[in-house]
């Protein structure tokens, strides 16, 4: 589906302050005029008959040859139906911004890696994420040493203790696309799901999107990885509060002490925002840059530049050359050469 | 601080102090100082024991060493002698002297380099205290000043050989007594250079720390279902104080060094 603006023509996109189609062109808000997939092939605009680079499981993309966003309706429906989507309102300006404050303290980074010119290189991409409920009941029986000491006296005590909690777990994301790296995703969290809106088809129209690539059975033990890591860090800053000159609690006996048992209450399926962002060097290596579009953590490195790295050691060794002649001059002095 | 700045700083900072900094040592290594020690009993420097020099080359032999003691911030002394002694006895005698003088350009038995010739059993020794000794203490550069003097000295020419082998001393000395700051400034150089460099590319390979995920960011309730705690053990102990000394200690060396060769 392509959303064409009834004005002008041009491809509108979708706006989460304003929620609604907006056309960039001409800004108008007119009901669009919209172009049906091309339902022998979903991977050909509709617009000018190029091929769109979806793969197996893109739900949105911009035509290469017309610039068009493509959101493929039918990979949107029945059970690929998302339940919700978490808006940004972070324009790729902002992003560029954040980028470049977050790297400021940075010595040597190419500073032509965030310029204006390449905006348009940015992506917003709806990371499809199973996100589920647990409900664990963590259960805790070990002994705990407690030492204080008082002037020269210490006192120890030893405790066998039993706790049963219950704990309720809830929005615990897991993303569910390949593509995306796992490592990085779980760096970008938290998502803030309070904000999430009811999933409309246009709303990625301006972005890039997959559908989840695996049933979320398949993703349902890393979650609970995660879910059960939040629930040995409960335990064990429970235990520190009741017993604050315990000197045997670490996250190893916590884990070594503590059974889980852990029942699945709910999973939904969420669309979460991230901006991404690529720089090629010239040498055609190439650094991601990625953005959680609603908390604005930035994961990525320094864009560094290899002149300006050599520049730097060799000003640092010329730094340290007068400083070593400062020093080895007053040596002199001190010792009597001079 | 930017990058442009950072270089410019680097390359401003270390280009004018390392360049005054050398100005100052070479305007201090050019200027001729004057003695410091006031201990030495004599003003002599020439003690032509075996008669080898005449008075006009004693003399300029005298106005020789002040030139270029002042160059080597060293006191520069010639002997000669003609009684027969061996190797050792030569190094001994000469030791001696220059204790019972005090010689030395900064102070009693400081840096002082005592050039010693015998005729008598064609012997030339090199006998150095204070810094001196630091510095001259190379085989080869003894051998140096043998070759220098008894090549001289052989064809009876002993001023000039043993002109030819205070020169030499002398612009050993001028080079020799810059040389442990040359060491000095190029291990601060590599060594600071080094770490900045180690902690400068660290920091630019570093990449942004993320926010870890806290505990409330999932936990939406908790609920305490079952406890039980029991005492198991109580145990009290009471530490004894002590103290606690220091140890420490010292010593120092000095002499002389020196060497020398038959030609």
């Amino acid at each position: 589906m392509v959303y064409k603006c009834s004005s002008c023509g041009s491809c509108m996109i979708y706006d989460f302050k304003e929620k609604t189609l907006t056309c960039p062109s001409c800004s108008q808000s007119n009901p669009p005029e919209p172009v049906s997939d091309n339902l022998d092939d979903v991977e050909i605009c509709p617009v000018c008959g190029g091929s769109l680079s979806l793969g197996r499981y893109g739900t949105a993309v911009k035509c290469g040859y017309c610039d068009s966003f493509n959101v493929i309706a039918s990979r949107l429906s029945g059970e690929a139906e998302p339940s919700a989507i978490v808006p940004t309102f972070m324009s790729r300006k902002h992003m560029f911004e954040l980028l470049r404050e977050k790297f400021s303290r940075y010595l040597c980074i190419i500073p032509e890696a965030f310029s204006e010119s390449r905006l348009k290189e940015v992506i917003i991409e709806y990371v499809p994420y199973w996100v589920y409920h647990f409900g664990i009941r963590a259960s805790f029986n070990g002994e705990i040493r407690t030492s204080k000491t008082t002037g020269n006296t210490t006192v120890t005590d030893t405790y066998a203790v039993r706790i049963v909690t219950d704990l309720g777990l809830s929005n615990v994301p897991v993303d569910a696309s390949d593509l995306m790296p796992d490592e990085i995703m779980d760096d970008l969290e938290p998502f803030d799901l309070k904000t999430a809106l009811p999933f409309k088809i246009e709303q990625l129209s301006g972005s890039n999107s997959e559908r989840f690539n695996h049933d979320a059975e398949f993703y349902k033990e890393e979650a609970a990885c995660k879910a059960s890591s939040q629930a040995y860090d409960y335990i064990y800053e429970d235990l520190m509060k009741r017993y604050p000159h315990a000197t045997n609690l670490s996250e190893r006996t916590i884990r070594d002490h503590t059974d889980l048992n852990i029942t699945t209450l709910d999973i939904r399926y969420f669309l979460l925002p991230v901006y991404k962002y690529s720089y090629t060097f010239h040498s055609g290596r190439v650094l991601d840059y990625y953005v959680n579009g609603q908390t604005e953590e930035v994961w990525g490195t320094a864009p560094i530049s290899k002149p300006r790295l050599i520049l730097a050691v060799a000003a640092t060794i010329l730094l340290f050359s007068g400083v070593a002649s400062i020093v080895t001059t007053i040596l002199m002095a001190i010792g009597g050469a001079l | 601080m930017t990058f442009k700045k950072y270089v410019n700083f680097c390359f401003l900072f270390g280009i004018l102090s390392t360049v005054l900094c050398l100005c100052i040592i070479f305007i201090f290594a050019a200027t001729p100082s004057e003695m410091k020690n006031t201990g030495c009993d004599t003003e002599e420097r020439v003690f032509d024991m075996a008669d080898l020099l005449t008075d006009t080359e004693e003399d300029m032999m005298r106005l020789q060493l002040a030139t270029f003691s002042g160059k080597a911030h060293t006191d520069l002394i010639v002997y000669t002698d003609d009684e027969v002694l061996s190797d050792p006895e030569v190094a001994s005698k000469t030791n001696q002297f220059m204790d019972e003088h005090g010689f030395g350009w900064n102070e009693r038995r400081g840096d002082a380099v005592l050039l010693y010739l015998n005729m008598s059993i064609r012997y030339v020794y090199v006998d150095t205290t204070g810094r001196a000794k630091k510095i001259l203490d190379n085989q080869s550069e003894f051998d140096k000043i043998v070759e220098l003097v008894g090549s001289e000295a052989s064809n009876k020419n002993y001023y000039q050989g043993l002109l030819a082998g205070l020169e030499y001393i002398t612009w050993h000395m001028r080079v020799g007594r810059f040389m442990p700051s040359g060491g000095t400034f190029a291990l601060i150089l590599i060594a600071g250079a080094l770490i900045f460099t180690a902690v400068l590319i660290g920091h630019e390979k570093r990449p942004l720390a993320s926010k870890p995920v806290s505990i409330s960011d999932y936990l939406k309730d908790s609920t305490v279902v079952d406890s039980s705690v029991r005492h198991t053990g109580h145990h009290v102990t009471v530490h004894s104080s002590g103290s606690g000394g220091s140890r420490g200690g010292g010593g120092g060396g000095g002499g002389h060094g020196g060497g020398g060769g038959h030609f």
